[in-house]
């Protein structure tokens, strides 16, 4: 009898965690299939043909949407503003989230200080930014202009400049973003022993010296994690484009996922879209392939 | 305590008739001056109980759900689920919705989505709503028109003109008798409107078309010469040589002329602060001014012509249009919204709230003549003129999205050169309208002959 009830239990817990489990990865594979595997195979079926979801239709046309994209020039365009806009505001977002944390950890009792005030634009609303900056931006009646006559310099167009536009949304969305890279950099650093940097003091180093042999190669790991999901953020912008520029002046400002957007919401041509929204999963998947590659050989990034 | 309660009545009472007042409603009494009849006493869904859902744009919100409860007391077995949407989330949800027949029973429908919606929709019921009668009533039931179905009734009919600021104006010592009558005089009247600082930098602009009138100013313009938006029957754009001189015009007027600047604010914005002391947009500004400068005080008048004399068309016209109805209702339903458009449709109250809101002439002939239509210096002015306007068709709104792409973005900001600007954008024109099933009705116009087809 004793030696059933340890048997019978034992066997039980077995068969509960084994459910658990079967139900577990069943309610994730469901999950995924119904939100992720589906949408994406549909869609890329869907870029292969005459789609308008409002009109019901749903004709074959081969690649013929490929071929539209690829003979526009809007796609070579919004290519090079998606890949300029996602190098330049990940390269800044991380050189200023190293820099502010490396000099938020130097301060004492008012770091937590520091660094909610950097985070906070970060947790404001894109879109309540976005409308904030667009106003500064405005020529006639914004405050950086006011600004620039003040010291003499011309005043500009900002975002009505096809020249700068993109540029003003990447000053924006660097201010906003790098808060979060400062915090992640904070975490990272509190993370390093402080017995290293006390060595390199007995050794003779100087802070420079410090930083670019402890601090950096430390950091590798999280500088990593902060360019991976930088890139996979910038690489699909929207919101403040939208909402800045709404992709002008022109195309000036378009950006790959606002092309996607402006095909299926405004053109009503879902097809097309399915086939940009393709391309650049292409190109996002040979750049994390190349990131990968770069990580296994030891590379720098 | 009662007293209390009775000044705090009294206020929410006042404050209610102000609202009221300005916002220039009619009251809640049914009249029907029109053919189209409806029995007040005659019971809907047997008297079983029935709910409806509506999809409005947040700025008809009010009135709809004044005319649904008028409705619900009529019939107090059919209740009115409203759900309001800003002018884009609400078109956009309709586009995922209908297809996926989860949309609303009836919403409020724009004509430019027609051609995306048509599908989806369940035609008015003729034995309801008699074409023949409607026509009677109505001015706008032929644009209306889908084979012999009817998606929705125009009751409103919106156009464009140049809105003036009264006291610069004034300042600028202008009268009445300035009101121009060329294209000429319309730019002499700008520059003596348009204001410098010492340094000769523009505080003022005189006329200002920036980022949401140039490109319907354009086609307006083009009427004046005769050149129609499309060849007749198709929806080929028509961008020629006459068209460019337009385009340059307009460019001119800024560069040349220096009576206003890219660099000021958006045409309506910068009008109702007073930066610019003209723009050129749709009526339906009157309104918006109403809401967001009430204090300015402004004039208005048509677009004059080139040369003086009348031109094949002022303007172009649309039709803001009564609600339309979900393809998937229950027959059940769509008996009762059948019923409920009837009333709607023959209350010449509810037509007159729907027009006074969009800031359009109510097409309602026997509202022809009303008081308030008529003393509107906006609407009185297209009324009066109305002959004159154009209808050609609900093309979609990616057509004058593309104009202002090339006209102003690229011609304007980008400085892109007019024949490269004309060819693109002719490029782009048609691959946006060859995605639609839109045909142009310019040549059904009263004054097509005087077009250059």
């Amino acid at each position: 009898m004793q030696h059933e009830s340890i048997i019978k239990p034992r066997h039980h817990r077995w068969d509960s965690r084994k459910t658990m489990i079967l139900v577990a990865a069943s309610a994730l594979i469901l999950y995924y299939s119904i939100f992720f595997v589906f949408p994406i195979g549909y869609a890329l079926v869907g870029s292969f043909f005459n789609w308008m979801p409002t009109k019901r239709v749903f004709s074959f046309i081969g690649f013929e949407n490929y071929n539209k994209i690829f003979s526009q020039s809007t796609l070579g365009l919004a290519m090079k503003n998606t890949l300029l806009f996602t190098l330049i505001v990940t390269l800044f977002r991380t050189a200023f989230g190293l820099l502010l944390a490396v000099l938020i950890n130097m301060r004492g009792k008012t770091k937590t200080l520091f660094r909610m005030i950097y985070f906070l634009p970060y947790i404001t609303s894109t879109v309540a930014v976005s409308m904030v900056w667009k106003w500064l931006f405005e020529p006639s009646a914004g405050p950086l202009n006011y600004y620039l006559s003040q010291i003499g310099l011309p005043t500009q167009l900002f975002l009505k400049d096809s020249n700068q536009a993109l540029f003003c949304v990447m000053l924006m969305t660097i201010w906003k973003e790098t808060g979060y890279a400062t915090v992640i950099f904070m975490a990272g650093l509190t993370n390093i022993p402080s017995t290293l940097y006390e060595a390199a003091e007995i050794d003779g180093a100087n802070r420079i010296q410090s930083f670019s042999h402890i601090t950096l190669p430390l950091l590798k790991s999280t500088i990593e994690f902060i360019v991976l999901t930088s890139f996979v953020t910038f690489s699909q912008t929207f919101t403040q484009i939208d909402l800045m520029t709404g992709g002008g002046p022109g195309k000036s400002t378009y950006t790959m996922v606002y092309y996607l957007y402006q095909e299926a919401f405004s053109s009503n041509r879902f097809g097309r879209a399915s086939a940009i929204a393709f391309v650049l999963f292409a190109v996002i998947l040979v750049f994390s392939l190349l990131q990968l590659r770069m990580r296994r050989n030891g590379g720098d990034l | 305590m009662m007293k209390r309660f009775v000044s705090i009545l009294l206020v929410v009472m006042l404050m209610a008739c102000l609202l009221n007042v300005a916002s220039g409603e009619t009251s809640t009494e049914y009249v029907n001056s029109g053919k189209l009849s409806y029995d007040l006493t005659a019971q809907v869904n047997n008297g079983e109980e029935m709910e409806l859902e509506f999809w409005v744009q947040v700025e008809l919100a009010n009135i709809y759900q004044k005319w649904c409860d008028a409705y619900t007391e009529l019939h107090p077995n059919i209740k009115f689920n409203i759900t309001q949407g800003s002018n884009e989330d609400h078109f956009k949800k309709l586009g995922m919705a209908l297809p996926s027949g989860t949309g609303p029973d009836l919403f409020h429908m724009h004509n430019s989505f027609i051609d995306q919606f048509m599908i989806n929709l369940k035609p008015y019921d003729p034995s309801v709503l008699p074409l023949d009668v409607l026509r009677e009533d109505f001015n706008a039931i032929d644009e209306s028109l889908y084979g012999d179905n009817l998606y929705y009734v125009g009751l409103a009919a919106m156009s464009c003109g140049v809105f003036y600021n009264s006291q610069m104006w004034a300042d600028a010592g202008l009268t009445d008798a300035d009101i121009p009558t060329t294209w000429d005089e319309l730019a002499a009247v700008a520059k003596k409107l348009t204001q410098f600082d010492e340094n000769g930098k523009m505080t003022v602009a005189g006329f200002n078309y920036n980022e949401m009138s140039i490109e319907y100013l354009l086609t307006a313009l083009n009427y004046h010469k005769g050149i129609p938006m499309f060849k007749p029957g198709t929806h080929t754009p028509i961008l020629n040589d006459e068209y460019k001189a337009t385009v340059q015009w307009l460019k001119d007027l800024y560069d040349v002329e220096n009576v206003g600047s890219v660099e000021f604010p958006m045409s309506i914005l910068s009008f109702s602060q007073s930066t610019s002391a003209m723009t050129y947009i749709g009526t339906w500004f009157g309104n918006w001014m109403k809401q967001n400068a009430p204090d300015l005080e402004y004039g208005f008048f048509i677009l004059p012509s080139v040369d003086g004399t009348v031109p094949p068309a002022y303007d172009r016209y649309n039709v803001e249009v009564s609600p339309s109805i979900n393809a998937n209702v229950s027959d059940e339903k769509y008996a009762v919204i059948n019923d409920f458009l009837c009333f709607l449709l023959s209350n010449d109250n509810f037509v007159l709230d729907f027009a006074l809101m969009q800031y359009g002439t109510p097409t309602k002939k026997c509202l022809a003549d009303n008081a308030d239509v008529r003393s509107d210096i906006v609407l009185g002015a297209v009324a009066d003129n109305m002959d004159r306007f154009i209808y050609p068709g609900a093309y979609p709104d990616s057509y004058h999205s593309v104009l202002k792409k090339y006209f102003y973005d690229e011609v304007m900001l980008n400085h892109m050169d007019l024949d490269e600007a004309m060819e693109q954008c002719e490029e782009e024109l048609v691959d946006a309208l060859d995605a639609t099933d839109f045909f142009s009705i310019e040549d059904k116009y009263s004054h097509a002959d005087e077009l250059k087809f």
